[in-house]
């Protein structure tokens, strides 16, 4: 009885396994042709320039002043400009790396400039805002709190 | 994409794949199965190998992280299991006839390898946890060519997850020190 059952139940096994594949198999198919051929359309581009295209010329323009002014090796202060769960800092701090992040705060959470400003952990000549739907902005650290009341009177 | 870059990412690629087919061959249990599966231990073997030990010069014996170290690592097993491959001079089995219903299988297996190496070489870097965590910390890894860079041993920067495992750092610092990519 139990060797029978046995064989049932990996027949069973092996029959669901099979059908989960071919369903998958068109899911599967129309990803890897839409892979290949955006490969194909995109041949001949370098990382520079898929980067544009992925993240917009824009901000790839802001990304790339902020890596000039910040040294390699040196270090920022990093203001969320949006909300947390958007995941900006977390982003623009890859593109930066290995330059060293120092989390600042939200822009949110500023009531008032110059004793927020006053604040912040010393060291960094620069503060970097991010933001999820737009450049980054690259501020010094003196202009910090006149930058901050121009941030919130637009906001 | 462009062609020599392409080609870096395949260098990357061979920087596994070649020490991971020498620890294939030196290990009896891996050389016994089929082409395919040898190929994939291999790879796998490979980036843990690479990867594992270049974590432990570095944090032991603070090895650099640098093109010498990461090539005289990939060697040693490459180099081995080719002097052990020359001297079994074993008889080679003739390559078993697959079944039409296996080739199928191998296709289906190829278009979806190819697409997802077309992604890779297409476009940057977009996933959140990549972002977040191992590739951000391969790249202060790899400036600092230490697998205890500042940002990881020292209180008060901005990074995700310190504690994170950096066998995947390690093997991306691998492949762009070797590559010279970005």
């Amino acid at each position: 009885m139990l060797p029978r059952f046995g064989s049932v139940f990996q027949v069973l096994v092996l029959a669901l396994f099979a059908t989960s594949l071919l369903v998958a198999l068109e899911q599967a198919a129309k990803r890897s042709r839409v892979r290949i051929v955006l490969a194909a359309s995109h041949l001949g581009e370098d990382s520079r320039q898929a980067r544009r295209r992925v993240l917009g010329a824009r901000w790839v323009a802001a990304e790339e002043e902020i890596a000039r002014a910040v040294p390699v090796d040196g270090e920022y202060l990093l203001v969320d400009g949006g909300e947390e769960r958007d995941g900006a800092t977390l982003f623009l701090r890859y593109q930066l790396a290995p330059r060293r992040a120092r989390f600042a705060g939200r822009l949110s959470e500023v009531a008032d400039p110059p004793r927020w400003a006053a604040s912040l952990p010393s060291g960094a000549r620069w503060v970097v805002v991010a933001y999820s739907s737009r450049p980054p902005v690259l501020v010094g650290r003196a202009d910090l709190p006149r930058w901050l009341e121009g941030a919130l009177d637009r906001r | 994409m462009i062609a020599a870059e392409a080609l870096a990412g395949l260098a990357g690629v061979a920087l596994f794949a070649a020490p991971g087919a020498g620890l294939a061959e030196l290990l009896p249990a891996v050389r016994a199965f089929g082409t395919g599966r040898r190929l994939a231990y291999a790879y796998l073997l490979g980036v843990a190998w690479t990867a594992g030990l270049l974590y432990a010069l570095s944090h032991f014996l603070a090895v650099p992280l640098r093109a010498p170290a990461i090539l005289a690592v990939a060697a040693v097993p490459a180099v081995a299991g080719a002097i052990s491959w020359l001297r079994r001079r074993r008889l080679r089995p003739g390559i078993p006839r697959l079944r039409l219903w296996e080739w199928l299988i191998v296709a289906v297996c190829a278009v979806i390898s190819l697409a997802v190496l077309c992604e890779a070489l297409t476009n940057p870097v977009i996933d959140w946890d990549g972002w977040m965590t191992w590739a951000a910390q391969a790249r202060y890894v790899r400036h600092e060519g230490t697998v205890d860079p500042a940002v990881l041993t020292q209180k008060g920067w901005y990074v995700s997850h310190p504690w994170y495992p950096l066998l995947l750092p390690v093997a991306m610092v691998a492949v762009l020190e070797t590559t010279r990519a970005d």
